[in-house]
């Protein structure tokens, strides 16, 4: 009983995190989803690589990459923050965290062979096929509080 | 949850995080900024138990500059934790160091007794999963978010 109330008392998305207390209203906006526009497929080249090889290493049942830059103080048509939504088979004996290193090596691997920095921030959801809802959206990002540099 | 609401409210957690012992901060500080090399591993392996929970963030609780920092911040305060924080922005080559130390690209960067847990998007789904009162209570931490079940549970079997 007490396990099933933990969890329904921390089984809140960053959605409504701002209902718990006035504290963390911050959390709780909702960004609209950015995506850069693309023409018949194309995208972006950090976007492009990423896709590429996410899709290549982890065979993916289901993947999302979203450019997040424009939420940011950036310039025009900046590659600097991503989210990655992804669905794979590899992650099912896999911890979080080593989930999360195997989608930073692949996508750190990618980058570099095509001659680009790691970006600035990557926030990734790394699930199961078991744990995946299709109609399930990925988290949105907090809101940007300006901090800078790479 | 009202309960809830009103003692996270109170301002006994509104501020948990302090800044780690002065003397390794300032012995770091001087020898690395000035020669801009990364923070090495042994200072690394000092500063990452200098509490049993240790977060570097960019900006500092009281006034977080990044989005996913603050998130972290605020899933902290929920849970009642007293911290280490360590501003990256203030010292670049505590932000390198911190990332080789890890091997991890991006910051917020959580520790728990010594150990690396994650950084954002992990703490999120942790606290969300209920996993992570379960690390905190491994650290011997309490959540607030559990002593308030509990209480509320000894207040239901009273009335």
């Amino acid at each position: 009983m007490l396990n099933f109330t933990l969890r329904r008392l921390t089984g809140v998305s960053i959605r409504n995190l701002n209902q718990l207390t006035p504290t963390i209203s911050s959390l709780g906006q909702i960004l609209p989803r950015a995506t850069m526009s693309q023409e018949a497929g194309q995208y972006p080249p950090i976007e492009s690589a990423m896709r590429k090889a996410l899709n290549t290493e982890l065979k993916p049942v289901y993947l999302e990459v979203i450019n997040e830059s424009p939420q940011h103080n950036v310039p025009k048509r900046s590659e600097s923050h991503f989210r990655v939504f992804v669905v794979s088979e590899k992650f099912n004996d896999l911890t979080l965290i080593k989930r999360h290193r195997l989608v930073n090596d692949t996508v750190k691997n990618a980058l570099k062979e095509a001659g680009f920095e790691f970006m600035h921030a990557l926030s990734i959801e790394a699930k199961t096929p078991k744990q995946w809802e299709p109609e399930q959206e990925p988290e949105k990002s907090p809101p940007c509080l300006g901090g800078h540099g790479k | 949850m009202n309960r809830i609401c009103q003692s996270l409210r109170h301002p006994r957690y509104q501020i948990l995080a302090t800044t780690a012992p002065q003397s390794l901060l300032t012995r770091f500080l001087a020898a690395d900024a000035a020669t801009g090399a990364a923070v090495d591993k042994a200072t690394m392996d000092k500063l990452v138990r200098t509490n049993k929970v240790v977060v570097f963030m960019k900006g500092n609780p009281q006034a977080p500059r990044c989005g996913f920092s603050n998130a972290v911040v605020q899933i902290m305060r929920m849970h009642g934790v007293q911290y280490d924080a360590h501003d990256v922005l203030q010292n670049e080559s505590l932000r390198q160091g911190v990332k080789d130390y890890t091997d991890w690209p991006t910051i917020p960067q959580v520790f728990i007794n010594g150990e690396f847990v994650g950084g954002c998007d992990i703490l999120l789904q942790m606290h969300q999963s209920g996993d992570l009162i379960e690390e905190l209570k491994k650290a011997g931490i309490i959540s607030e978010l559990l002593k308030a079940e509990e209480a509320k549970q000894q207040d239901d079997k009273a009335k």
